[in-house]
């Protein structure tokens, strides 16, 4: 037995790669300090871990800071429209269910212009792993509120101070019926790491929210005032307690980290039985002829 | 009485059988080696309100739905209000007395159908009204009642054998009160042969079934009037295909997916109607960009904003063509018939795959509704394109370049978990391997590479070979005025063309289906030809004119109807008559 086990460990160490294989030529665009790095990290090594292979990794990106991350990581990949990470992503997943399917939005991506999607990407449970990098802020259109910016935060567009409530992506999710909870801090790229690679082994849509400070324009949202509100979430928390895991999200004193909830729910390939549909042997013209037949 | 054909109208309460006994009708007439064509108008309310169902038959194939009636089949004085005017000089009324009577002052012929008496009195029952509509006027047209009672049975047998006892009694009883009472029309002998094969198809029907024979297999959509039924046909069918579908919570979600699925190497679309298709802009552009393969159908409606979405409209095609930010040029294709419906969508998907381009595919309305008899595709001559992928040689420096500078402006396409190389499709401007880049000459050399790609696509239009048929054109000896139209107005006016060939007048007639690219080679040829261009568009501004203005030196006159109805043949030939 003991053998058993020393051979799958062999192969489990041939399999897995080194971080660097994952990164591409392109260098960051990113500004110096940005938390989007910590998530690449994060990536880097999550992929490695698994011993992923590039060609079966398909990342789909929206707009903003976050919307360059393909670009980095050596795979297949879409840069998309502003908002629309999830729509492209399902279609990707839908039509080839052997990719590994990343969708990365920032926090205007997801829950601004892309808000509409999400409930029914929950709805659906697709197999993919859905990254909202939120740094509470418009980055790359140089400082505007999000709908993750703190109420009164100043910004370039409300330079009086926001009048809107800031929403929290990891309360929407549960609310919303995601399979897969959790939340990251970029700073601590390890644990984030982690949580990729949980969410890759889920049946189901996994979002994972992580906080990502801009450390250009959010003077609120700050490695310094996010590092002293965090703390991961309770080892004897119960993953399947839906009700547990709000009131976690709720805690106003506390950001919490770690995986919220996680339940076992059909996925959208298995509802749709895509692996059989896919298996099929389909002669399409003597089915066109048949179904020909029903209209004369 | 015998006619070459003969156009029957029948009008009553939306939900009280008008529709079904009109498509009963039509498909009894069909297997009588008939002819037909059809023309319905939907009530905006979801029951009741005034429907009307016509159908016209002809032992030819018929283009259109006619013009005045010959016969009107009231089911209630609704019906007769609105549409006894319509009615041709010997037109005949036919009324069920018990829910009204034409009045005395009335001219034409006018016969009672007591439809639910009649039903009452052979099959105890009176549900079967639509069914002695039925059989009175096919008694009165030539359809044999083995075939009606046939039809029946096919249609009733899940609901019972009893109920489809009763309503071949009923259909009996109509027969010989038909006999009796109605005098018959005598439409010829046919000249359909019984071994040819002909299939009853509506517009948005051939169109889905042209997706699927052109390999979709991925398609999704929001419900949208009268784009819903490819839509729905397409969520039966395309799984048996191997294929699915999905309905998004909205349009971008839509297109969205669809591109992911292209993307990811399948064919796929999304069909929509005006209000759809605005909310796709963006991803029309970022397929253009990206250079992803994708076919959308926008199924026209009356517009502008809801419009009126029961209603037809050749609306569209200015927001087809141009309506981008950014300079984004789209493939649009507009089917003139069912039968196109079919072919054009095979194009459309072929355009789309060898070009990596989108392709907007402009039906409306009337063309998705209406049935008629199609001759049975043969399906082993349909020839289909795929994307080009890269070859070892494309791959062997080890980067791939998915952008690649080529001749035709079209680089091969790796599909992603191909092991060979890796790529990031992307909507910012970037060079041959993808890269993000904003220098003058790259933009620039980039662009020209996404247009040549429309040139390339204009040559081998213009070359023919399996890309052939994207235009139709008749251009008669001695012909002085010169129609171009696009899109459904094709069958009215080759009928309205016919009516001013019989009073001596020749007129010469350009149908381009590949709307852009334009048939840029014989619309010149066409122009030069004649005097006088007319373009008759079922809109107000008149949007192929625009086009043709703009692109060549000619003033064409405008028909423009703006009414939500279709041209009948009729008034189209008087209008020509009069501006020509």
């Amino acid at each position: 037995m003991a053998e058993v086990e020393a051979v799958q460990a062999e192969e489990t160490r041939v399999d897995k790669r080194k971080a660097t294989e994952y990164k591409t030529d392109l260098k960051p665009i990113w500004c110096p300090g940005c938390g989007d790095f910590g998530a690449l990290t994060a990536f880097y090594n999550a992929f490695a871990e698994v011993g992923i292979d590039t060609k079966d990794v398909a990342i789909i990106s929206g707009i903003g800071c976050s919307g360059r991350f393909g670009y980095f990581i050596k795979s297949y990949g879409f840069h998309v429209v502003h908002g629309r990470v999830l729509p492209i992503a399902m279609g990707t997943k839908v039509a080839n269910p052997d990719l590994h399917v990343f969708g990365i939005s920032g926090d205007g991506d997801a829950l601004a212009i892309g808000g509409g999607h999400i409930p029914h990407m929950a709805r659906r449970n697709l197999k993919m792993v859905y990254v909202i990098l939120d740094n509470a802020i418009y980055g790359l259109t140089k400082g505007q509120a999000s709908p993750t910016s703190p109420e009164v935060m100043k910004t370039g567009t409300t330079p009086t101070g926001g009048f809107e409530k800031p929403l929290d992506p990891v309360l929407l999710m549960l609310a919303y019926g995601a399979t897969f909870v959790a939340r990251g801090y970029t700073a601590k790229y390890k644990a984030v790491s982690d949580l990729i690679v949980k969410a890759m082994s889920h049946n189901g849509f996994a979002v994972i929210h992580a906080i990502s400070p801009c450390p250009v324009f959010n003077k609120n949202v700050t490695f310094k005032s996010v590092s002293q509100l965090v703390e991961d979430i309770p080892e004897d928390h119960d993953i399947t307690d839906r009700m547990k895991a709000m009131e976690l999200a709720l805690d106003k004193d506390k950001i919490h980290l770690g995986l919220f909830y996680q339940i076992e729910e059909p996925s959208l390939e298995d509802k749709l039985g895509l692996q059989d549909r896919y298996a099929m042997k389909i002669d399409s013209t003597a089915r066109m002829n048949d179904l020909l037949e029903r209209f004369q | 009485m015998s006619k070459q054909d003969i156009v029957i109208r029948i009008g009553g309460e939306g939900g009280e059988g008008v529709i079904s006994a009109g498509e009963i009708l039509s498909r009894a007439a069909a297997r009588s080696q008939f002819h037909f064509f059809t023309f319905r108008t939907y009530p905006a309310e979801i029951k009741g309100g005034l429907a009307m169902f016509q159908l016209r038959i002809s032992r030819r194939q018929v283009l259109s739905h006619g013009s005045a009636l010959d016969v009107l089949m009231c089911f209630n004085q609704e019906a007769f209000d609105n549409y006894w005017k319509e009615l041709k000089p010997d037109g005949i009324v036919l009324y069920d007395p018990k829910y009204f009577t034409p009045p005395k002052a009335f001219k034409n012929k006018s016969i009672p159908l007591e439809l639910e008496q009649i039903s009452l009195d052979s099959s105890g029952t009176t549900r079967g009204k639509n069914i002695v509509a039925v059989g009175a006027i096919g008694e009165m047209i030539g359809i044999p009642y083995d075939t009606s009672a046939k039809l029946v049975e096919e249609i009733f047998l899940r609901k019972g054998e009893k109920v489809v006892l009763s309503n071949q009694k009923a259909l009996k009883g109509a027969c010989e009160y038909s006999k009796k009472a109605i005098q018959k029309i005598d439409l010829g002998e046919p000249e359909m042969s019984q071994d040819e094969h002909w299939l009853i198809l509506s517009g948005n029907e051939a169109l889905a079934l042209g997706a699927i024979s052109a390999g979709c297999r991925f398609c999704t959509g929001y419900p949208i009037t009268p784009a819903s039924s490819v839509l729905e046909f397409m969520a039966r069918e395309l799984p048996g295909f191997g294929g699915t579908v999905i309905q998004c919570e909205d349009e971008i979600s839509a297109i969205g997916a669809c591109l992911g699925a292209s993307f990811a190497g399948a064919k796929a679309m999304t069909p929509t109607s005006g209000p759809g298709l605005a909310l796709m802009t963006e991803m029309l552009n970022l397929a253009f960009m990206s250079e992803t393969p994708i076919v959308v159908v926008d199924v026209q409606r009356s517009g502008p904003s809801t419009g009126m979405p029961t209603k037809t409209e050749q609306g569209d095609l200015r927001y087809a063509l141009y309506g981008s930010p950014g300079e984004c040029p789209r493939v649009v294709i507009a089917p003139a018939s069912v039968r196109d419906c079919f072919f054009e969508m095979i194009r459309a998907f072929n355009i789309a795959e060898k070009y990596q381009v989108a392709v907007l595919v402009l039906s409306d309305q009337t063309l998705a509704n209406r049935t008629t008899t199609v001759k049975r595709f043969d399906l082993n001559k349909i020839h289909i394109d795929n994307r080009i992928q890269p070859s070892d040689e494309d791959l062997k420096n080890d980067i791939y370049a998915r952008y690649k500078l080529t001749d035709t402006g079209v680089s091969p396409m790796l599909i992603p978990g191909d092991p060979r190389g890796a790529f990031i499709a992307t909507g910012l401007e970037h060079d041959e391997y993808c890269t993000p880049g904003y220098t003058p000459e790259l933009h620039s050399t980039m662009t020209l590479k996404r247009f040549k790609k429309l040139d390339t696509l204009a040559a081998d239009l213009e070359n023919g070979g399996s890309q052939n048929g994207h235009y139709f054109m008749d251009i008669p000896k001695g012909a002085k005025i010169g129609i171009i139209a696009w899109g459904a107005t094709f069958g009215p006016i080759r009928e309205a063309l016919e009516m001013a060939k019989e009073t001596g007048v020749e007129i010469a007639h350009l149908h381009p289906k590949v709307l852009w690219p334009l048939p840029d080679k014989q619309i010149k040829e066409f122009i030069s030809s004649v005097d006088k261009v007319i373009i008759p568009e079922e809109n107000y501004l008149g949007h192929l004119s625009e086009v043709i203005k703009a692109n060549y030196d000619v003033k064409p006159i405008q028909i423009n109807k703006f009414e939500g109805i279709p041209f009948t043949p009729e008034e189209l030939f008087q209008n020509i008559m009069e501006v020509g």
